[in-house]
């Protein structure tokens, strides 16, 4: 897609968002795995969840799905479209 | 009793200026007896004990309660003079001498010298010598010296001395020393000092520290001790990203060859 | 179950190619210690745990590992894309090259096949739990040594995020297993604070 191939805008930094939401979000959830008691990791897990759900909407509608459930377009299926995330140009 | 006319004191000053005379010259505080070791209450002074006594027609030496090594009860109002039994006199040795400022004095604490700013001093804190600024001083704090500038002082914070410029110190913090006035907290590393954000009000303890779990004094055998994380200010998503973690006190990078010693090339 | 996402955990992005290299970093995908021995092993672990922190853990870590997995095969696909018969011949890739041509199969630098006796299921939490911690230790070492043998900066980020990772795990198993001791003690020390004896290290009603 040459959406991806926009190094300083659009796609690419929101997929670099996303991608630093979600492994937040990872450690987060590991240590509440641990400390399920904890208010402040899981006040911080709703902050970061909230903000990642909205940056994964706005990329979905302007550049493709992240999962299954992300394919916005009614005429096109879009999950299969390259690159994907093995390949140099995806990342 | 010898009453000059001349001497303008009330009866009771009278009284009590001549029996603070025979303590002063050798007597014990009126006391005759060994230390106290119980429970005492606030105190008015010796001269209006033995004054009300010798008012009463009391024998102003055994108008004193007396008291025995073990007896740790006082029915007298007026706590007790404090005097050991080696004819320690009033104004004289001070050297176990109890200086209460205020009502409610601990026991059993030991046999130091005690001095009390605040109302409710701890007991049981060991041996040493306590000073407290602070209303709530924590018991069961290990043997060192406290100094506490804010009111909830932790207990259980190990040997360390610990100084504390925000309320809420963290418990179970290890044996660090800590400084807080900035925004990085870090945990767990010997040579990281803590700092703490002044917008992060619970300081360190709560998530990660053990409810029930044993201290590592008492940690039993055959039983592989893994200390507890304590939840603290974490990275920004985008530089956890850089270090591989969100945790600074997790963020261990890899130095180099050092491993291979004895193993590698090299001599 | 699992839902895929199409985005690495941390972007692979190697300019150079380098198949020599690609040979030795295989063993994180399909060795001893690698990320699919890793998945395998907590996803397997956790159908027996009886209890739900370390059920998620487990869950938790081994879905991680996946993503690990991922990271590591784009890393050996990225470092064999575009090479010449040149670049092949005589390095110590042409042995993998013969079987799998470009293609990215799990396998140990050894040459040795993936194969479960690699990891270990034990049905006891005790013993699952110090076969994780362990299985992270050795996996932090693999990376140490693929840091040693490699200077280039595009392998050398991932790399260096992934041994992170097993610090983090590490720590995390731990904490389970210190959450774990004081609800099923070992049997040989029990602790004097632990006046219910829970003794549910596994499923077995004996």
């Amino acid at each position: 897609m040459d959406k991806h191939n926009n190094c300083n805008t659009g796609c690419n930094a929101l997929m670099r968002r996303i991608r630093a939401l979600d492994f937040a979000i990872q450690e987060t959830v590991l240590y509440l795995d641990a400390y399920p008691d904890c208010a402040e990791a899981l006040e911080h897990y709703h902050k970061l969840v909230c903000e990642r759900n909205t940056a994964v909407a706005e990329y979905e509608q302007q550049c493709g799905p992240v999962t299954i459930f992300g394919n916005t377009s009614t005429s096109k299926w879009q999950w299969i479209n390259g690159p994907w995330p093995w390949h140099y140009d995806a990342n | 009793m010898y009453i000059d006319n001349n001497d303008v004191r009330t009866p009771r000053e009278r009284v009590g200026g001549e029996l603070l005379r025979q303590a002063r010259e050798g007597d014990s505080c009126g006391c005759e007896h060994r230390n106290r070791t119980g429970v005492t209450r606030s105190g008015t002074s010796v001269e209006d004990h033995v004054a009300r006594s010798l008012v009463n027609g009391l024998d102003t030496r055994h108008s004193m309660p007396t008291y025995a090594d073990t007896d740790t009860e006082h029915s007298d109002e007026h706590s007790d003079c404090g005097c050991d039994g080696d004819n320690t006199s009033y104004g004289g040795n001070r050297e176990n001498r109890m200086t209460r400022d205020n009502e409610h004095s601990g026991c059993g604490c030991g046999n130091e010298r005690m001095t009390r700013d605040s109302e409710h001093s701890g007991c049981g804190c060991g041996n040493e010598r306590m000073t407290r600024d602070s209303e709530r001083s924590g018991c069961g704090c290990g043997n060192e010296r406290m100094t506490r500038g804010s009111e909830r002082s932790g207990c259980g914070c190990g040997n360390e001395r610990m100084t504390r410029g925000s309320e809420r110190s963290g418990c179970g913090c290890g044996n660090e020393r800590m400084i807080r006035n900035s925004w990085r907290s870090g945990y767990g590393r010997s040579d990281y000092r803590m700092t703490r954000t002044d917008t992060y009000e619970h300081g360190g303890c709560g998530c990660g520290t053990d409810n029930g779990s044993w201290g590592l004094h008492e940690h039993p055998l055959a039983i592989v001790y893994s200390p507890q994380q304590v939840w603290r200010n974490v990275y920004d998503p985008e530089e956890g990203m850089e270090h591989g973690t969100i945790f600074a006190e997790l963020d261990l990078p890899f130095y180099g060859n050092d491993n291979m010693r004895g193993g590698g090339c090299r001599g | 179950m699992w839902i895929y996402e199409k985005k690495l955990q941390y972007p692979v992005k190697i300019k150079n190619c380098n198949p020599a290299l690609a040979n030795v970093i295989i063993s994180q995908l399909g060795g001893p210690d690698g990320e699919l021995g890793a998945s395998m092993r907590y996803l397997n672990q956790r159908y027996s745990m009886p209890y739900d922190e370390v059920v998620g853990i487990l869950t938790d870590v081994g879905s991680e590992e996946l993503a690990h997995l991922e990271m590591v095969a784009a890393i050996i696909h990225q470092l064999t894309r575009n090479l010449s018969e040149e670049d092949i011949k005589g390095t110590p890739f042409a042995a993998y090259f013969v079987d799998h041509t470009t293609g990215v199969y799990p396998i140990a630098a050894s040459g040795v096949p993936f194969d479960a006796k690699i990891f270990a299921v034990k049905g006891d939490i005790i013993a699952d739990l110090h076969e994780d911690l362990a299985a992270e230790q050795k996996a932090r070492v693999t990376y140490d040594n693929i840091l040693r043998l490699t200077d280039d900066p595009d392998v050398r980020e991932p790399i260096k995020f992934l041994r992170a990772r097993e610090i983090a795990h590490y720590q995390r198993f731990g904490e389970t297993k210190r959450e774990l001791s004081s609800k099923s003690p070992n049997a040989e020390s029990p602790h004097p604070r632990n006046h219910k004896r829970i003794n549910k290290l596994s499923n077995v009603r004996m």
